[in-house]
Protein backbone atom coordinates (compact mmCIF):
# COMPACT_ATOMS: atom_id res chain seq x y z
CA UNK A 1 0.00 0.00 0.00
CA UNK A 2 2.80 2.26 0.75
CA UNK A 3 3.33 2.38 -3.09
CA UNK A 4 0.16 3.39 -3.68
CA UNK A 5 0.31 6.16 -1.31
CA UNK A 6 3.40 7.29 -2.90
CA UNK A 7 1.64 7.32 -5.78
CA UNK A 8 -1.47 9.74 -4.86
CA UNK A 9 -0.11 12.27 -2.28
CA UNK A 10 -3.72 13.38 -2.34
CA UNK A 11 -5.12 14.79 0.98
CA UNK A 12 -8.54 14.02 -0.01
CA UNK A 13 -7.64 10.19 0.84
CA UNK A 14 -8.09 8.98 4.17
CA UNK A 15 -6.89 5.23 4.47
CA UNK A 16 -7.45 2.85 6.82
CA UNK A 17 -4.95 0.30 7.74
CA UNK A 18 -6.31 -2.86 10.13
CA UNK A 19 -4.14 -5.30 11.57
CA UNK A 20 -5.45 -8.57 12.28
CA UNK A 21 -4.11 -11.81 13.38
CA UNK A 22 -4.36 -13.90 10.77
CA UNK A 23 -0.71 -15.98 11.17
CA UNK A 24 0.95 -16.74 14.32
CA UNK A 25 3.79 -14.84 15.87
CA UNK A 26 4.12 -11.71 18.29
CA UNK A 27 0.83 -10.00 16.80
CA UNK A 28 1.52 -6.81 19.09
CA UNK A 29 5.15 -6.51 18.15
CA UNK A 30 4.61 -7.08 14.50
CA UNK A 31 1.98 -4.67 14.13
CA UNK A 32 4.09 -1.70 15.65
CA UNK A 33 6.61 -2.71 13.84
CA UNK A 34 4.69 -2.59 10.44
CA UNK A 35 3.20 0.88 11.52
CA UNK A 36 6.36 2.39 12.70
CA UNK A 37 7.71 1.12 9.19
CA UNK A 38 5.60 3.85 7.35
CA UNK A 39 4.59 6.66 8.17
CA UNK A 40 1.65 9.14 6.39
CA UNK A 41 -0.78 11.75 8.07
CA UNK A 42 -3.57 10.60 6.09
CA UNK A 43 -3.13 6.92 7.22
CA UNK A 44 -4.93 5.72 10.51
CA UNK A 45 -3.95 2.40 12.24
CA UNK A 46 -6.11 0.07 13.67
CA UNK A 47 -4.84 -3.01 15.60
CA UNK A 48 -7.68 -5.84 15.65
CA UNK A 49 -6.36 -8.68 18.07
CA UNK A 50 -9.86 -10.25 17.57
CA UNK A 51 -10.57 -9.96 13.88
CA UNK A 52 -13.55 -7.87 14.24
CA UNK A 53 -13.20 -5.73 11.27
CA UNK A 54 -11.90 -8.93 9.11
CA UNK A 55 -15.13 -10.50 10.31
CA UNK A 56 -17.34 -7.80 9.59
CA UNK A 57 -16.24 -6.91 6.02
CA UNK A 58 -16.22 -10.93 5.31
CA UNK A 59 -20.32 -10.23 5.59
CA UNK A 60 -19.69 -7.61 2.64
CA UNK A 61 -17.42 -8.93 0.34
CA UNK A 62 -17.93 -12.60 0.80
CA UNK A 63 -14.52 -13.96 0.28
CA UNK A 64 -16.06 -17.44 1.81
CA UNK A 65 -13.57 -17.33 4.29
CA UNK A 66 -14.47 -16.93 7.97
CA UNK A 67 -12.16 -13.43 7.50
CA UNK A 68 -12.27 -11.18 5.13
CA UNK A 69 -7.74 -10.32 5.06
CA UNK A 70 -5.50 -9.27 2.25
CA UNK A 71 -8.28 -7.21 0.98
CA UNK A 72 -7.77 -3.24 -0.60
CA UNK A 73 -11.44 -1.47 -0.62
CA UNK A 74 -12.08 1.44 -1.74
CA UNK A 75 -14.42 3.98 -1.26
CA UNK A 76 -15.89 6.96 -2.95
CA UNK A 77 -16.64 10.30 -1.29
CA UNK A 78 -20.29 9.97 -0.78
CA UNK A 79 -19.77 6.60 0.89
CA UNK A 80 -21.70 6.27 4.21
CA UNK A 81 -21.78 3.60 7.21
CA UNK A 82 -24.65 2.83 8.62
CA UNK A 83 -25.46 -0.26 10.50
CA UNK A 84 -22.85 -2.03 8.20
CA UNK A 85 -19.47 -0.88 5.96
CA UNK A 86 -21.39 -0.44 2.71
CA UNK A 87 -19.97 -2.37 -0.47
CA UNK A 88 -16.78 -0.71 -1.51
CA UNK A 89 -16.61 0.95 -4.72
CA UNK A 90 -13.83 -0.86 -5.91
CA UNK A 91 -11.60 -3.65 -4.49
CA UNK A 92 -8.70 -6.02 -4.79
CA UNK A 93 -7.21 -8.78 -3.23
CA UNK A 94 -4.57 -11.11 -2.53
CA UNK A 95 -6.40 -14.27 -1.82
CA UNK A 96 -5.87 -17.81 -3.65
CA UNK A 97 -9.27 -18.94 -5.25
CA UNK A 98 -11.48 -15.72 -4.88
CA UNK A 99 -12.64 -14.82 -8.11
CA UNK A 100 -15.80 -12.16 -7.31
CA UNK A 101 -12.97 -9.24 -7.61
CA UNK A 102 -9.93 -8.58 -8.95
CA UNK A 103 -6.43 -9.51 -7.54
CA UNK A 104 -4.62 -6.67 -6.24
CA UNK A 105 -2.76 -5.11 -9.72
CA UNK A 106 -1.01 -1.74 -8.19
CA UNK A 107 -1.58 0.10 -11.44
CA UNK A 108 -5.27 -0.76 -11.67
CA UNK A 109 -5.78 -0.28 -8.16
CA UNK A 110 -3.88 3.66 -8.45
CA UNK A 111 -6.37 4.39 -11.75
CA UNK A 112 -9.16 3.76 -9.67
CA UNK A 113 -8.33 5.38 -6.86
CA UNK A 114 -7.82 8.34 -8.84
CA UNK A 115 -11.10 7.68 -10.56
CA UNK A 116 -12.55 8.44 -7.77
CA UNK A 117 -10.44 11.22 -6.22
CA UNK A 118 -11.86 13.23 -9.88
CA UNK A 119 -15.46 12.30 -9.09
CA UNK A 120 -14.86 14.39 -5.71
CA UNK A 121 -13.25 17.24 -7.80
CA UNK A 122 -16.13 17.50 -10.00
CA UNK A 123 -18.54 16.86 -7.25
CA UNK A 124 -16.82 20.16 -6.06
CA UNK A 125 -16.87 21.84 -9.03
CA UNK A 126 -20.65 21.40 -9.20
CA UNK A 127 -21.62 22.61 -5.74
CA UNK A 128 -19.69 26.42 -6.60
CA UNK A 129 -21.71 26.38 -9.59
CA UNK A 130 -24.68 26.00 -7.87
CA UNK B 1 69.60 39.63 41.67
CA UNK B 2 68.58 40.92 37.60
CA UNK B 3 65.09 40.26 36.81
CA UNK B 4 64.50 37.85 33.63
CA UNK B 5 61.84 39.89 30.89
CA UNK B 6 59.71 37.51 28.65
CA UNK B 7 60.72 38.27 25.14
CA UNK B 8 57.71 39.65 23.53
CA UNK B 9 58.24 37.36 20.12
CA UNK B 10 58.33 34.22 22.24
CA UNK B 11 55.22 35.04 23.90
CA UNK B 12 53.57 35.96 20.71
CA UNK B 13 54.64 32.54 19.12
CA UNK B 14 53.43 30.53 21.76
CA UNK B 15 49.57 32.22 21.95
CA UNK B 16 49.64 31.86 17.74
CA UNK B 17 50.59 28.22 18.46
CA UNK B 18 48.03 27.81 20.78
CA UNK B 19 45.37 29.60 19.17
CA UNK B 20 45.46 27.72 15.94
CA UNK B 21 45.78 24.34 17.30
CA UNK B 22 42.94 24.51 19.15
CA UNK B 23 40.54 25.35 16.09
CA UNK B 24 40.04 25.41 12.74
CA UNK B 25 42.16 27.35 9.93
CA UNK B 26 39.48 30.29 10.36
CA UNK B 27 38.98 29.89 13.53
CA UNK B 28 35.44 29.31 13.61
CA UNK B 29 35.30 26.04 14.03
CA UNK B 30 32.08 24.79 15.84
CA UNK B 31 32.72 23.49 19.24
CA UNK B 32 32.91 19.53 19.56
CA UNK B 33 29.32 17.91 19.93
CA UNK B 34 28.85 16.58 23.46
CA UNK B 35 26.22 14.13 24.68
CA UNK B 36 24.97 17.50 26.75
CA UNK B 37 24.96 19.78 23.68
CA UNK B 38 23.69 17.23 20.94
CA UNK B 39 20.20 17.83 19.87
CA UNK B 40 18.25 15.26 20.30
CA UNK B 41 16.45 13.68 17.54
CA UNK B 42 13.49 11.73 18.41
CA UNK B 43 10.98 9.90 15.64
CA UNK B 44 7.51 10.05 16.57
CA UNK B 45 6.04 6.93 16.61
CA UNK B 46 2.92 6.58 14.15
CA UNK B 47 -0.18 5.89 16.73
CA UNK B 48 -1.71 2.70 16.26
CA UNK B 49 -5.36 2.91 17.75
CA UNK B 50 -6.17 -0.76 19.19
CA UNK B 51 -9.69 -2.06 18.01
CA UNK B 52 -12.39 -2.75 21.17
CA UNK B 53 -15.45 -2.18 19.07
CA UNK B 54 -16.48 -1.39 15.77
CA UNK B 55 -17.72 1.97 16.13
CA UNK B 56 -14.22 3.58 16.94
CA UNK B 57 -13.43 2.20 13.33
CA UNK B 58 -16.87 3.57 11.96
CA UNK B 59 -16.69 7.00 13.96
CA UNK B 60 -12.69 7.46 12.10
CA UNK B 61 -15.20 6.15 8.35
CA UNK B 62 -17.68 8.58 9.31
CA UNK B 63 -15.73 11.34 10.43
CA UNK B 64 -13.64 11.38 6.81
CA UNK B 65 -16.86 11.65 4.40
CA UNK B 66 -16.16 13.60 1.97
CA UNK B 67 -12.67 11.89 1.36
CA UNK B 68 -12.08 8.69 -0.79
CA UNK B 69 -11.53 6.08 1.67
CA UNK B 70 -8.99 3.57 1.16
CA UNK B 71 -9.61 0.52 4.11
CA UNK B 72 -6.94 -2.71 3.79
CA UNK B 73 -7.00 -5.35 6.32
CA UNK B 74 -3.96 -7.01 6.77
CA UNK B 75 -1.78 -9.72 8.59
CA UNK B 76 1.58 -8.10 10.24
CA UNK B 77 2.84 -11.64 10.67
Amino acid sequence: MQNVLKAVPDKRLAAYVIWDPIFGGNFNRASKNMTDRFSDLRVHYFKDPKSLAGTLWEQVLKTESEIAWDVYLLYGADANWEKEPPKPDFWMHQLGGVTIAPRLDEEKFIEALKGLLNKVESQDSKKVKQ
Amino acid sequence: MQKRVPNPLALLAILTFVFFSSSSVNGFAPPKQTKRTKPRVTKQATRIIELHSLDQLKVAFQQDHGKVRLVTILSPT
